[in-house]
């Protein structure tokens, strides 16, 4: 399914990107593409404004006043920056999972109803039919098929996650973005999320922050190297690990700093 | 080396003993409130204090014209301060957090918080009992919904602000409008503790003897509606304990007992609600 994307445009475009927390600027002149079919990674050290970066792309920022972006990030053809752009249509374009699961106080099964009865007009068959479709493209159907009644925090930390994901993709978005989503999980659940990934980005435009090097390694196809609130390097995955430009890269891939 | 070690034995044991010292008086007035009702009212406590009317001097009878004059006020209270609370305590922190408008309303908040109640009860004689001419339930019930509003408000604006950024951030990136995420999502989150300040509340308002003074007055017989003058505990126990009449000394004791009762089990309720709620947060 994926080989019919055309890859050369990017998805989502990031140019000349500034952010500021109040009078602290966090991202300086940052600019990156992220293309359809793909996982891109975003790395770098803690404080490299690798999470501000992801923060801009739904603009989840913008609930903290304060917190302000210039530049342009472009998701078909349009400026998700103008003020004028909807935000709830931007945020039904691009979803988003958090490092901690963010399980709703309800039953699994509303966990995603919530979202999906809000942006369509579905039947209760339909309804149905597509909360088990998420869940099984979340690969967390098996595990939950007769509990869908239950409270959503009766799940495990991983099966939390997985609902998230699953409660993301179910209203069928463009762009997927997770914030480091396996820092706060054990080893098998972050290997059963990094195997759903990239499940997930064939069909959907994956963009992956992570401190963890291997994860990039293992995970992405595109890599981001951010320091200091800039772009340091950008490019495929292998050759970012193997052959990359930039010294600073170099340091980093090889566990020198950071 | 060995003195300094007896010293902090000594010390210790001298802290410890203030420390159950202080806790035993404390709970000793609780103690001795609870035995002293019990003893003297219990002449008067039997099954008729629920099912009978409060008597005149020298009859048997008991209370429940004013268990139910009191249920039906503390109901219109709940049902008039419980959603207003609820919805001003979420405007307050969800689309108030930081803001100098938010700042202005919490103080007035806390101040009404603290307002006497004795001020409420003659605030709302002069809206409602004045204008209408007569004293009425709705009055008493509407001087309680004014007591219990800045409780609920307060802690709706308190829970809502404890629940975890990430979920309001998850919430808002699923495309959902702020007011759904605030109604089906926050304050869903934010039940239990919600829950317990209206519980809190409650035991407050059901104590309230002042602003029924001046607003639901009292009433020796029974009233189905709140309509006219209704009889309540507090404000019997008042008028019988002030009375020359030693078996109504005992009902005003026996009412006591109930009310004080009745607010102790609220409040562990309400900690149990809580406590509940502790071990369930994500």
């Amino acid at each position: 399914m994926t080989l019919v994307v055309d890859n050369s445009k990017p998805a989502l475009r990031v140019r000349d990107l500034d952010f500021f927390y109040g009078t602290q600027q966090a991202l300086h002149a940052v600019s990156a593409d992220f293309r359809r079919g793909e996982v891109t990674a975003i790395m770098g050290p803690s404080g490299c404004g690798k999470s501000t970066l992801l923060r801009v792309l739904n603009r989840v920022y913008s609930l903290y006043p304060g917190q302000r972006a210039a530049g342009e990030v472009s998701l078909d053809g349009q400026n998700i920056l103008d003020p004028a752009y909807d935000l709830n249509a931007l945020r039904l374009k691009v979803g988003m999972v958090f490092q901690a699961p963010t399980p709703f106080v309800m039953s699994i099964f509303d966990n995603l109803a919530l979202p999906l009865t809000h942006h369509e007009a579905l039947t209760p068959s339909e309804l149905r039919d597509r909360v088990e479709a998420a869940l099984r493209r979340a690969a967390l159907w098996e595990e939950v098929k007769d509990k869908l009644k239950h409270s959503a925090l009766s799940l495990s930390g991983g099966q939390q996650q997985r609902l998230c994901i699953a409660r993301a993709i179910a209203i069928e978005p463009e762009v997927l973005l997770l914030d480091e989503p396996t820092s706060a999980l054990d080893p098998i659940a972050t290997t059963r999320i990094e195997e759903l990934i990239d499940e997930l980005r064939a069909d959907f435009t994956v963009v992956m922050v992570t401190h963890n090097l291997h994860q990039a390694a293992r995970v992405s196809q595109r890599t981001v190297f951010m320091y200091r609130g800039e772009v340091v390097e950008q490019g495929p995955t292998d050759r970012i690990f193997t052959a990359p430009d930039n010294p600073r890269t170099h340091d980093y891939v090889t566990g020198r700093f950071g | 080396m060995n003195t300094l070690y007896v010293r902090r034995q000594l010390v210790n044991a001298l802290v410890m003993t203030a420390s159950l010292a202080a806790t035993a008086f404390g709970l000793g007035w609780l103690l001795w409130i609870m035995a002293t009702t019990l003893i003297q009212g219990a002449s008067a406590l039997d099954l008729k204090l629920f099912t009978q009317m409060t008597p005149a001097p020298g009859e048997r009878g008991g209370l429940l014209n004013a268990f139910y004059g009191s249920f039906v006020m503390t109901l219109i209270a709940l049902v008039i301060g419980t959603p207003l609370g609820v919805l001003a305590g979420t405007f307050l922190a969800e689309f108030q957090r930081k803001t100098r408008m938010g700042a202005v309303i919490r103080f007035t908040n806390d101040i009404l918080l603290s307002a006497p109640s004795i001020v409420i009860g003659l605030f709302v004689y002069e809206l409602v009992v004045r204008q209408v001419g007569h004293f009425s339930g709705w009055a008493g019930g509407l001087a309680l919904a004014i007591i219990l509003l800045p409780v609920v408000v307060r802690t709706t604006d308190e829970m809502l602000q404890l629940v975890p950024g990430g979920m309001r951030e998850a919430a808002l990136s699923l495309g959902l409008p702020k007011w759904k995420v605030s109604v089906k999502v926050l304050q869903r989150a934010a039940s239990t503790g919600i829950l317990t300040g209206v519980l809190l509340g409650l035991a407050r308002i059901s104590g309230e003897t002042a602003p029924l003074l001046f607003t639901a007055l009292n009433n020796q017989y029974w009233s189905a509606t709140p309509n006219g003058p209704m009889a309540n505990v507090p404000v019997v126990i008042f008028q019988y304990a002030m009375s020359p009449y030693d078996d109504w000394h005992a009902y005003a004791w026996a009412g006591a007992f109930v009310m004080a009762m009745f607010v102790l089990l609220l409040a562990v309720l309400s900690r149990a609600v809580l406590g509940r709620a502790k071990k369930h947060r994500p």
